[in-house]
């Protein structure tokens, strides 16, 4: 027994040597530690889920004008300020929540300006071309999209830009940051927990994930209400990039260490969850501007795809730690794609291969 | 599998060793035991002495005043006029943006801004008061019925005639007596509750410090959103709201947000109130802690951005529920520099303090 003790000893001071040199990053917390799941105690964010299905139900109506209906701007404001509109969703009807509030104050006033030229192109549109707004169908007459003179669909940048103005936005530059997590992490409220873990869990909500997504015996399902937004993106490029894990991990890494009290681990989780949600924006910027190459010569197809993509591109400035600049996002979306009837190959390759520069995505640009 | 466990064994047995180092090495980066040479008790004293009571006595001796011009109005005794009474009453609404960040204390036990200043006003509330005789204003849902906003409408909505409708009258003078007690009582309570709040002197979240330290980033915020924000559409998808603007029917929303950022920064710098001389305050309390901001003193950051803000703010032309709509570059200017004090003042003061923002700001759930 000595025997054994004493071996333990000396391996255990060997092995602390040669840790000493190889690790270090030692300090951070055993990753194998760390539970599988967000099932944590309190965790409350049903304001977040509740704002997720107002922003379901706006896309709803906004993509109407895709089947040619008129959408009216002061409905699509009263569904985003949740005032005096009955959601279909009845629970809603009783919700104090909004999302208008919730927007970034730029990327608001910029989705308002959407709203509102939808409004106006949506009301009796007839066929659309290069230069004249209107609805536009794919070859096979199987689906069609109303676009504005310059082929924007206004309701994907709507979708696109409110995952990136509102969900994103809250997550990585509010309650990530500064302002949000240093506050309070000792007076539990049972059911909301702490004010820095509520923050947190705010910040996850916002993700619109169940509590087991990306674990080792979760299967997505494709029916289910988690099945739009964020979810629904991260799961669309997780073959390649293994995201639905990656991203709940730093989501549990946080919150893990916000209940221990080690700020250390939570700021290098917040770094994870910025950066891997990053990732996402772009890699879902990439697929669609593949598959906008694939559809080159069809005007609805190549036009739609496109607009999802610069949707993503524009979300993309919304995260406090941005790989590409404000102004570089902008370059990349005026220089490249002011006109969606216009663009070349050449054009849809220099946003995508900068991309892939900018988010080290080389190696997949051309399988996403 | 093998090589995951040894890490793992190996991280945890550091931590064991590293947790005495780093205790010790962290100790001296901790803001709240750093040594440092400020008189945290001196400072709450010149609060107290030279800018809250003597702006809570100047605030309580315009109101007086302004109550004995409404009552001469009122019951046509003197020779005061409309006009005397609107230039009365805007002389109070502004001495008002001195004392309405201080709400701790005597102020936040009686809730004294919601109570003064909730706004807009709801017209048709105040409409149906008025042919109602209803006086009794003290329910929640009467707060935008009540105080300044209520009384900005009277005296100058084109839409009620106060100075020929008896029942209009009656309800300004409710109006003013309300404003009136509950001045008073504030004022009398912020004498008696000053020994307390200096001695208050820790920065625990019940200290005078943690408390205006929130209370003024509290109300820095309701300017950012309230005065300026919604008005501008910030929080609607950029429609302009301009009957949200504070003063709405007086037009001087511009002029009331301009004291209201003087007021906090010149408690900021320990500025006396009659501005006749300067003592310490949280400028000092930062330049002592040494705070930083991005390797610029923290305390000249926040000073400047102060000043940038008045600066973009007087580029606004009045009314400035006209500017939300015709003059959008400059009112988005004017809500940037403001904004951009948020964070310094929110963020980067109270955690060089060990100070804790406590209080709900509304973006939370």
């Amino acid at each position: 027994m000595r025997k054994l003790t004493l071996s333990l000893l000396s391996i255990a001071s060997i092995l602390m040597v040669s840790c000493d040199k190889d690790e270090t990053d030692c300090a951070c917390s055993p990753v194998e530690q760390l539970p599988t799941t967000y099932n944590f105690e309190n965790v409350d964010h049903s304001g977040q889920d509740q704002r997720l299905d107002m922003l379901n139900e706006v896309v709803s109506y906004v993509k109407t004008s895709n089947d040619g209906l008129a959408v009216d701007e002061n409905t699509v404001i009263s569904m985003l300020t949740n005032q005096g509109y009955t959601w279909t969703k009845t629970e809603l009807n009783s919700s104090t929540k909004q999302i208008a509030d919730k927007y970034s104050d730029e990327g608001g006033s910029t989705i308002g300006g959407w709203i509102k030229a939808l409004e106006q192109i949506s009301q009796n549109p007839g066929t659309g071309s290069n230069g004249t707004a209107g609805l536009v169908q794919n070859a096979g007459a199987t689906k069609q999209y109303l676009f504005n003179d310059k082929g924007y669909e206004l309701a994907q940048l709507i979708e696109k830009g409110s995952m990136g103005a509102l969900a994103y936005y809250q997550a990585t530059s509010v309650y990530l940051s500064d302002s949000k997590m240093n506050v309070d992490n000792e007076t539990v409220t049972p059911g909301s927990g702490t004010v820095m873990q509520h923050h947190w869990d705010e910040g996850f909500g916002y993700w619109g994930v169940l509590n087991d997504f990306g674990s080792a015996g979760f299967t997505y399902d494709n029916t289910a209400d988690y099945h739009r937004f964020w979810a629904k993106y991260t799961n669309a490029v997780n073959e390649h990039l293994m995201v639905n894990s990656k991203l709940m991990q730093a989501f549990i890494k946080g919150r893990d260490a916000i209940n221990n009290k080690d700020y250390t681990t939570r700021d290098a989780a917040i770094t994870e969850v910025r950066d891997t949600w990053e990732l996402v924006s772009a890699a879902m910027a990439i697929h669609y501007l593949n598959g906008a190459k694939a559809d080159i010569a069809d005007d609805a197809l190549r036009n739609h795809q496109l607009s999802e993509a610069i949707g993503f591109i524009w979300s993309l400035s919304f995260n406090p730690t941005q790989k590409l600049s404000d102004v570089q996002i902008n370059d990349l979306i005026s220089n490249n794609l002011s006109n969606l009837y216009e663009v070349s190959v050449t054009d849809l390759n220099t946003v995508k291969d900068q991309l892939a520069n900018a988010y080290h995505l080389n190696d997949v640009k051309d399988k996403l | 599998m093998f090589s995951s466990n040894y890490i793992g064994f190996c991280r945890k047995a550091l931590l064991v060793i590293l947790t005495g180092v780093l205790f010790i090495s962290c100790k001296d980066e901790n803001p709240l035991n750093k040594k440092v040479d400020f008189d945290r008790k001196a400072m709450l004293t010149n609060w107290a002495d030279n800018i809250v009571l003597p702006a809570f006595e100047n605030f309580d001796h315009e109101v007086s005043t302004l109550a004995t011009k409404v009552t001469a109005f009122t019951t046509n005794t003197g020779t005061v006029n409309l006009t005397d009474l609107q230039q009365q009453f805007k002389t109070t609404y502004l001495a008002f943006q001195y004392v309405k960040a201080f709400e701790v204390g005597p102020s936040e036990n009686v809730s004294f801004r919601a109570s003064m200043n909730t706004y807009p006003a709801d017209t048709v509330k105040i409409t149906n008061n008025i042919s109602s005789k209803n006086y009794n204003l003290h329910a929640a849902s009467q707060l935008d019925a009540r105080g300044f906003p209520a009384m900005d409408y009277l005296l100058f909505g084109n839409n009620t005639n106060i100075e020929t409708s008896a029942d209009a009258k009656a309800y300004l003078s409710a109006l003013m007596q309300d404003i009136q007690t509950l001045t008073s009582s504030v004022n009398q309570n912020w004498k008696a509750h000053r020994n307390d709040f200096i001695n208050a002197s820790g920065t625990d979240i019940g200290s005078s410090l943690g408390q205006m330290v929130n209370a003024i980033n509290k109300d820095y915020e309701i300017i950012k959103n309230a005065k300026i924000g919604f008005p501008a559409g910030k929080k609607t998808l950029g429609k302009p709201y301009p009957h949200t603007c504070e003063a709405y029917f007086g037009g001087f929303s511009l002029e009331l947000a301009e004291a209201n950022i003087i007021a906090i920064h010149n408690l900021f710098r320990g500025t006396y109130y009659d501005e006749s001389q300067m003592g310490l305050s949280l400028k000092d309390y930062l330049i002592a802690l040494d705070a930083k901001h991005n390797d610029l003193a923290l305390d000249v950051v926040i000073d400047d951005q102060f000043k940038a803000a008045l600066n973009a703010l007087s580029e606004v032309p009045n009314p400035f529920s006209s500017s939300v709509v015709n003059e959008v570059s400059k009112v988005d200017a004017a809500y940037l520099e403001i904004q951009r004090n948020v964070v310094l003042l929110k963020t980067d003061m109270p955690s060089a303090m060990g100070v804790l923002i406590t209080y709900q700001d509304n973006d939370g759930d």
